[in-house]
């Protein structure tokens, strides 16, 4: 099959004299899968998500999405993607209906459509009465809903979804997680890069870990379990990453709250940055 | 596509020549249609504040307050003197104006960071969204040009002749490129050389900076005339040349007078080249890289805050000796924190204070003009009572401290809740004693020492009078007025003064002026008496806020 999305020796840095955050990131992309982009902060993950939507140009290295190398054709794939960025960035004193209005119109949507999908997406999401208030007055969780439906309703081939559960309530979870295999299914590609171990171990099919601008693993969790010998996808992590002080850094921490600043003499060289 | 803005209007009779420029004529009328209706909806202070709503909003009621400043800016036009003068003041304010919105209200417009992530993530070409802001920007300038100078026109038109409707043309197709391309281009600069936080405050010092330099000079012009003689004719000096301005001025004696001096024709061919060569210069070199520098604006790279230095500790002892309890120092360091760090505070407070600096010299100005020679206008001043002006700058400085209630990070003071604070007017003399000593103390010794300088001793225990007149003052507003939890309502615009408590204020400083010229003068011994007054005034004042009123209840 061919790919939908190709990395190749991707390398990145801010100014010419920094330190690279990207360190050759060589990817390929099969359509229809869900990818979980795992990785600590700092890792690099936001900066490639970035640089495949455009909104980083400074790369060294080739992106292609679609088969066409976006430093060359930078805005017609775009057509066909869609993105969850990890802050609800929103033009709050718009309605969310003028929102989805204007980001229909910038996919040259029809009028009609836009209001029907709208209307529709809203109601699902148990927010139709929200549809025409004001962004500035809804609730962390609805402006999440919101930038979900904003990113899907032109109804994209690859989606990119940076923490897009953050702020949703558990039923609206289990909604979005059901919606990510549903779309999978109907041969979308999702690039899902979050934090919180669990959820990528469930939903993923390939899982890609990023560590100091580097792809440090790649596959199904399976595939990463038998590899690390690890249980979850946490400890795989930890692994990976070279993370085994966990508990001893937490035992310090709860003898420094308590007032017991002799303890933090036991707290492992660097502490967390190892 | 009908759409209730002009600028919509004309734009989808261009779509030919849109397309031509490679720019997507659709997409660009979205964009620009969203942020004409977000300008439309933005609130003012006013507003926020529980003050009257509805009236005019955004850009209408800003064109009407342009055409009442143009109209006051427009009888420069009748005085009877060389028309290089009234043109030169005229495009003088014109500039100021333009300028005082490019770093203020449209800075938000170049540097708005969501459209990176909202537009640009979107099938859009860079180029089409830079043209929208670019766009966006020039519509607002033009308008503003054309509500400005109406009733200059108008006037000059009744004085002059009608050859000034073309000049005017001219003008207004070049000036506000000008400005538009000079300001942008100076951000791209800045933003293409720093990057995160250190770029943000680079930003910040270069917005206050010009926002001072403006309303300073705004004073300066509109004084103009007392500080030259209009009857002799005005004489091109080389740095003339160097005065955007002064092009202008140019243009209009070339046009309207069809002055024949080479000089004017230089300068008026500086005035349309030089707009043209910068905005060639922008869309070649600038644009093309200008959302790739926006997005270093959300580097987050650390930025350490400095280690004590001389003025902190002075500052850590002052607040020592100023704090009844440890609680209220806590609260003065973290008054004095943010006073120092909030941009947006900081864009608000900073203009408005180095005014309240500059008005008392600007008060001295016509003592300098009552006597032929600078030299001798000056002796005279010597030992006098012109340093009572500064009395005007306490009436900013105690208004001034007002601004405090904002902050760029309104919300984060939920923690004022959390807090195990008994009485939470603690927090509020801690800000208002943090601003005694981080905002008024350095203004009242830089002014003492100029006007020390000017006038000479004498003055000494006149300004020692005036020093603690100022710390009283400061007092007086923490128990007249209704205290307020300092940094808790969001940064809406350019903050609007309380004309109320202005008026309150002018009546108390008006008072203690008067006493100050009726009975202190310069007596050494009068002057202590009145020190000895406002000391008892401080201390009882102070004592008092804990005791007063009620807080202003937090708003969402």
């Amino acid at each position: 099959m061919t790919p939908v999305i190709e990395m190749k020796g991707l390398r990145m840095r801010y100014g010419s004299e920094g330190p690279y955050v990207l360190n050759g990131i060589d990817l390929s992309v099969t359509p229809g899968s869900i990818i979980g982009y795992i990785g600590p902060n700092g890792a690099g993950k936001s900066t490639t998500v970035k640089i495949m939507l455009g909104m980083v140009q400074d790369y060294e290295g080739d992106v292609l999405i679609f088969g066409e190398n976006i430093r060359e054709n930078p805005v017609a794939y775009k057509r066909r993607i869609g993105y969850v960025p990890e802050a609800a960035v929103l033009y709050d004193s718009l309605s969310g209906f003028e929102y989805l209005r204007f980001i229909g119109d910038l996919y040259d949507m029809e009028a009609d459509d836009i209001t029907a999908k709208g209307e529709q997406l809203f109601e699902l999401f148990g927010i139709g009465d929200a549809l025409h208030h004001r962004i500035s007055s809804y609730s962390k969780g609805m402006k999440q809903k919101l930038m979900i439906i904003a990113s899907l309703i032109h109804n994209p081939d690859i989606l990119f979804f940076d923490e897009p559960i953050s702020g949703l309530d558990a039923n609206s979870v289990m909604i979005f997680k059901a919606l990510m295999q549903q779309l999978a299914r109907q041969g979308k590609t999702i690039f899902y890069s979050s934090h919180i171990m669990e959820v990528v171990e469930k939903i993923s099919h390939r899982i890609v870990v990023l560590h100091q601008g580097q792809v440090v693993a790649d596959g199904s969790f399976e595939m990463l379990q038998e590899k690390n010998h690890e249980g979850t996808l946490q400890e795989v992590f930890n692994q990976l990453t070279g993370f085994h002080s966990h508990e001893a850094i937490a035992a310090s921490f709860a003898q420094v709250v308590t007032g017991n600043t002799a303890a933090a003499g036991t707290v492992p060289e660097g502490g967390m940055l190892k | 596509m009908t759409s209730s803005f002009l600028l919509i209007r004309l734009l989808n009779r261009l779509h030919p020549l849109l397309c031509r420029l490679k720019v997507h004529p659709e997409q660009l009328c979205h964009i620009l249609t969203l942020k004409l209706t977000l300008e439309e909806r933005k609130t003012t202070v006013n507003e926020s504040m529980g003050g009257k709503p509805g009236m005019l909003k955004g850009m209408k009621a800003n064109l009407l307050m342009q055409a009442f400043i143009g109209l006051l800016m427009g009888l420069v036009m009748l005085q009877p003197a060389d028309l290089f003068y009234p043109a030169m003041i005229i495009m003088s304010m014109n500039v100021v104006m333009m300028v005082m919105y490019m770093v203020t209200d449209f800075s938000q417009v170049l540097l708005d960071t969501r459209d990176t992530a909202v537009i640009m993530t979107r099938p859009v070409d860079p180029r089409t969204m830079n043209a929208a802001r670019i766009i966006h920007v020039i519509y607002y300038m033009t308008a503003m040009f054309a509500a400005l100078n109406l009733a200059p026109l108008a006037m000059g038109v009744y004085r002059h002749g009608f050859r000034m409707i073309p000049a005017f043309l001219l003008v207004w197709l070049f000036l506000p490129l000008l400005v538009i391309f000079v300001t942008t281009l100076l951000y791209g600069f800045l933003i293409r050389q720093f990057t995160g936080e250190k770029l943000k405050d680079v930003l910040n010092v270069f917005q206050v900076f010009f926002s001072i330099m403006t309303v300073v000079g705004y004073q300066l012009a509109i004084r103009i005339f007392s500080l030259v003689d209009l009857h002799i004719t005005f004489s091109l000096k080389w740095w003339t040349y160097l005065l955007p301005p002064a092009w202008y001025a140019g243009l209009f004696k070339v046009v309207v007078e069809g002055d024949p001096d080479p000089a004017y024709r230089l300068l008026m061919v500086l005035g349309m080249v030089l707009p043209v060569v910068l905005g060639y210069w922008l869309i070649r070199r600038l644009l093309p890289r200008y959302e790739y520098y926006l997005t270093k604006l959300q580097v987050e790279d650390g930025l350490r805050v400095p280690a004590d230095s001389l003025p902190r500790r002075v500052q850590e002892g002052l607040f020592r000796w100023l704090s009844k309890d440890p609680v209220e120092l806590a609260f003065m360091r973290f008054s004095a924190a943010n006073m120092r760090r909030d941009r947006k505070l900081k864009l608000m407070m900073y203009p408005n204070h180095a005014l309240g600096m500059f008005f008392p010299l600007l008060m001295l100005l016509p003592y300098l003009r009552r006597f032929d020679s600078l030299a001798v206008s000056l002796r005279e001043l010597r030992g006098g009572l012109g340093y009572l002006s500064l009395y005007l700058m306490l009436l900013f400085l105690a208004t001034n401290f007002s601004f405090l209630q904002f902050s760029e990070c309104a919300p984060a003071s939920f923690i004022y809740d959390t807090f195990p604070a008994k009485n939470r007017l603690v927090i509020f003399r801690a800000a208002l004693k943090a601003y005694g000593v981080i905002y008024m103390l350095p203004a009242l010794l830089i002014m003492g020492a100029v006007y020390t300088g000017l006038m000479g001793p004498a003055i000494l225990p006149g300004l020692g009078v005036i020093l603690l007149a100022a710390f009283a003052l400061l007092g007086l507003r923490g128990i007249i007025l209704q205290p307020f939890l300092p940094f808790s309502l969001e940064v809406r615009e350019a903050g609007n003064r309380d004309i109320g408590e202005t008026i309150l204020f002018s009546m108390v400083v008006g008072g203690m002026s008067g006493l100050h010229f009726l009975l202190v003068k310069n007596r050494p011994l009068w002057a202590l008496a009145a020190c000895i007054l406002w000391l008892v005034v401080i201390k009882v004042a102070f004592a008092h806020i804990l005791s007063h009123g009620e807080l202003t209840p937090q708003k969402e």
